[in-house]
């Protein structure tokens, strides 16, 4: 047997002050009598014929001082080895992802319930045990190195929240893989609901995973898809798109209601068969910037799925330069965008290029000093990133990059080129797309500019006849002039960042989050950054010095973390299934058996105490 | 303990007392003549007996008539007929301060009966009041005239003092004729105990009644707890938890000291009568004390 609050030792002190209490509470009452002749002999008579009556005269006190015996052992919280930790050093991994805030039926969120069951893990840790502490969503923080001090175990773990964000393990597996290494006699505890999709994949040795499942309950019903899409003819119009899953058992109907800037606009019913998906719509118009909150009217075990936050962006026209000798198709796949504000220059005419978002150079090479966003049909940009050292004739393009936003949409594999340029390109230019000879279509992007080019004359090909030419314009002005994010970039996930662009140097930027959090971010090497801290869903407002704010809005939409019903196994990389199991108890605690014998013990002592006082 | 103020004989108690005497088993020497029969001969009209003549002895008592039918001088000798002495030993201690009534009221009211008793058959009735030593003493007095003088002397009798039977009686027998009925009336809570005191009454002769008065609380004590007890005589105190075995221990003491008093008394002829404070005078007198032949 072992004692896990040595501290608790100390209310054997309390055994003096029994005593002393003992002695002070025999204040006898006074009684003259005519004579206490025989009662002395009485008493004498007494001890001499009864057996332990020396005992029986402090039958009280040593009754009262075995109470406190045993109540000092009680808080002292005695514990028998007889299973004792087969490993020292433990691991607690807890999961304070989305799925996490669940509230389960008895009013406590898992994390809380996971918290207690650390604690629990903390108070039998016995002297010579060490326990790190890892809270994981989708990245791994280390709470706590080992360490046998209780207090601050117990300090970190009441500090531990939940986030918004989802559970990857895959760094945190990382840890625990390099500590096995160095330590094989590992322990690792994981507190989850099992609602973890990266472990497969893991593959590293890992030490035995104790899996213990938190939650139980499956209701709930939530966003998984969100976008924001401006129409194409109509800028000022937006298509407001988002499904909503039933990820319990029972059917289910509700109202999802759209606010904008705080007013409701709309409102749209939603039946829902268990597991089922609905779509909604909404469409709305705005030309200046609007904060819009979809809201599904539901109350379930998890809340922060009920909720999409996004942005209208506002009406922003892309000033397009055009610098050509003459291009019919180009001006009239620009034209036909309104979102476009078109210029169009001969080679020789002046302009300033802080007047435009984008230029645009159709067989003509620019000036030498020229540093610009532009895209360059059959030119060659000025920086010599890309040179031009040869031609070839008839050729098509084998591969592209149809994942980057220029390309995407596009079917670029079915344009046939009759004359083409041999590219030479430099290590930091990215390749779009290429033909069996030389790369054809390729990026340049630096801090300051980007540079697009395609090596043809739109002319030696049938590409502007083609239903792609349009959408590859169009893609390629919005991501050189960086209006490629108007809609998509202001809806995030917690799993992402928000790209933060200065336009001028030894500027600063002020980001305030949901929880009224304020970041700054300076801008002294570079003109762009990434802000990272995206914990909470919500609105987060980003300000250069008096410019407007600029919103964006955070969301959960994670199936994974939605569907919260807790997995009772889960799948481990080279440890295959897991089974939930209980907390694999180090220590028997028996402290409440010494109670439960001092409580005997009182009751004894009272009836005892009731037996001499009732003659 | 403040003593009752209550009277010692009621008028009815009077009317029963007065058909009443006191009786004596053997026959004492008394200075006056009385209705008792002494060992003394005298002159007096019953004969006794006869013995021979000696020189000096007055003549007025030969039978002449002896002398005639046997030349022999024998003197006649006639039974004198004296006064009965009647001590009343009334223990005044502070122990006798207990009960309710008090141990001591009964013990007045008792020896005030007797007393009357006696006084109203022309018996000599001493009050000796006692404690630590002879704190008061009424000698003796004779007719029924003195009947007033013995209750006032009797109602001055407060508890005082601890209890010291044999100096006490010692003082007794310095102050008193050596004849008699004595009549102890005590609750013998004597840490030096009763055996040598009455010892001295017997030497002295004396025809001895022990009453032992002994209150409810000390017969069946009501008292329990944690309890710091004080003896109301000595300086002494005993701290003491009064259980339910305690008491039956007192009990079973209190029992055998009664028994050994009784014991002392029937070896040596002496009646015993162990009476509450509770019990009536009168009881006590016309049953108790008729039962064991002091009273007719």
């Amino acid at each position: 047997m072992s004692f896990l609050n040595y501290t608790g030792l100390l209310f054997l002190l309390a055994i003096p002050v029994v005593v002393l209490l003992y002695l002070l509470k025999l204040k006898r009452t006074r009684m003259v009598i005519p004579s206490i002749l025989l009662w002395q002999k009485s008493i004498e008579d007494l001890i001499a014929n009864t057996p332990f009556q020396k005992l029986r005269a402090n039958l009280f006190l040593i009754l009262q001082i075995l109470v406190v015996l045993l109540l000092t052992l009680g808080i002292a919280r005695p514990v028998l080895l007889s299973h004792p930790l087969k490993k020292r050093n433990i691991v607690l991994l807890v999961d304070r992802s989305a799925s996490m805030k669940t509230i389960e039926k008895n009013g406590h969120s898992r994390l809380e319930s996971a918290k207690n069951q650390a604690l629990q893990i903390i108070s039998n840790l016995k002297k010579n045990d060490s326990l790190m502490l890892i809270a994981f969503d989708d990245s791994a923080t280390v709470l706590q190195g080992f360490t046998n001090d209780k207090k601050l175990l117990n300090q970190r773990i009441d500090e531990l929240t939940a986030s918004d964000k989802t559970s990857r393990l895959t760094e945190t597996l990382s840890i625990i893989s390099s500590l096995y290494n160095k330590n094989p006699q590992l322990e690792v505890v994981l507190f989850s609901d099992g609602r973890i999709d990266d472990l497969k994949d893991f593959k590293s040795p890992l030490p035995p995973i104790n899996y213990v499942r938190i939650g139980e309950s499956d209701f709930n019903i939530g966003f998984t898809e969100f976008s924001i899409r401006r129409n194409f003819e109509s800028p000022l119009d937006f298509e407001i798109f988002a499904l909503v899953k039933n990820f319990s058992d029972r059917k289910f109907n509700s109202v999802v209601e759209l606010f904008v800037d705080d007013v409701s606009l709309d409102i749209k019913e939603v039946n829902l068969l268990p597991q089922e998906t609905a779509p909604l719509i909404f469409n709305v118009s705005s030309e200046t910037q609007k904060k819009v909150r979809l809201q599904l009217d539901v109350e379930d075990a998890l809340s922060i799925d009920n909720t999409l936050f996004g942005c209208l962006p506002a009406f922003h026209k892309t000033k397009i330069l055009l610098i050509t000798n003459g291009n019919y198709f180009l001006q009239q796949a620009l034209r036909t965008n309104p979102q476009y504000d078109l210029t169009v220059l001969k080679p020789q005419e002046s302009y300033d290029t802080a007047l435009y978002d984008v230029l645009i150079f159709d067989n003509v090479a620019p000036p030498t000093s020229f540093q610009t966003n532009a895209i360059y049909f059959n030119c060659s940009p000025p920086d010599g990133s890309v040179t031009f050292t040869g031609e070839y004739k008839d050729t098509f393009i084998i591969d592209s990059d149809t994942q980057h936003p220029i390309i995407n949409y596009t079917k670029l594999e079915n344009i046939v080129i009759g004359k083409c340029k041999t590219m030479e390109v430099s290590d930091d230019v990215k390749i779009l797309a290429e033909t069996d000879r030389s790369p054809v279509i390729v990026l340049k992007e630096t801090e300051s500019y980007k540079a697009l080019v395609i090596g043809f004359d739109i002319y030696d090909t049938d590409f502007p006849l083609k239903a792609s030419f349009p959408i590859f314009l169009n893609n390629a002005v919005r991501f050189i002039s960086e209006s490629y994010v108007d809609t998509e970039e202001v809806i995030l996930t917690t799993r992402d960042a928000i790209s933060v662009s200065a336009t001028k140097p030894d500027s600063t930027c002020s980001i305030k989050t949901p929880n009224n959090k304020t970041y700054t971010l300076d801008f002294h090497d570079t003109l762009k950054t990434k802000f990272t801290n995206l914990d909470s869903i919500g609105f987060y407002e980003l300000a250069f010095g008096d410019e407007p704010p600029k919103y964006y809005g955070v969301n959960l939409l994670s199936a994974q973390e939605s569907n919260i019903k807790p997995s009772e196994t889960i799948e481990l990389g080279r440890q295959g299934i897991i089974t939930a199991g209980r907390i694999q108890q180090a220590n028997i605690e028996i402290w409440r058996h010494f109670i439960w014998f001092a409580l005997f013990v009182l009751v004894i002592e009272w009836l005892l105490y009731w037996r001499k006082m009732t003659l | 303990m403040p003593e009752e103020n209550d009277i010692l004989l009621d008028p009815e108690f009077i009317k029963k007392l007065q058909r009443l005497q006191i009786v004596t088993k053997k026959v004492f020497t008394g200075r006056m003549k009385g209705d008792r029969r002494s060992k003394k001969k005298g002159i007096s009209i019953e004969f006794a007996d006869y013995r021979r003549y000696v020189k000096g002895d007055d003549i007025r008592f030969v039978d002449w008539n002896i002398y005639s039918r046997l030349e022999t001088l024998f003197l006649k000798l006639f039974m004198e007929e004296e006064d009965l002495y009647i001590y009343l030993l009334v223990d005044a201690s502070k122990s006798m301060g207990f009960g309710n009534p008090s141990k001591l009221l009964f013990a007045k009211r008792t020896a005030a009966a007797l007393g009357y008793i006696a006084l109203s058959n022309l018996d000599k009735v001493g009050v000796a009041v006692f404690s630590s030593e002879l704190s008061n003493f009424l000698k003796p007095l004779r007719g029924k005239h003195n009947t007033l003088k013995l209750l006032e002397f009797l109602k001055e009798v407060k508890p005082h003092g601890e209890t010291r039977l044999a100096e006490s009686f010692k003082r007794f027998i310095l102050a008193s004729p050596p004849r008699g009925i004595a009549v102890i009336i005590s609750d013998f809570f004597d840490p030096a105990g009763f055996e040598e005191a009455i010892k001295l009454l017997i030497q002295r002769n004396y025809e001895i009644y022990v009453i032992h008065v002994l209150c409810e609380e000390e017969l069946n004590p009501s008292f329990i707890g944690h309890l710091e007890l004080v003896d109301s005589e000595l300086d002494r105190k005993t701290y003491v938890t009064i259980t339910r075995d305690l008491i039956k221990k007192y009990q079973e003491n209190l029992n055998r000291f009664c028994t050994s008093i009784r014991q002392f008394c029937i070896k040596r002829n002496i009646s015993y009568i162990r009476m509450s404070n509770t019990a009536s005078v009168e009881d006590l007198v016309l049953n108790y004390l008729k039962y064991r032949g002091l009273i007719r």
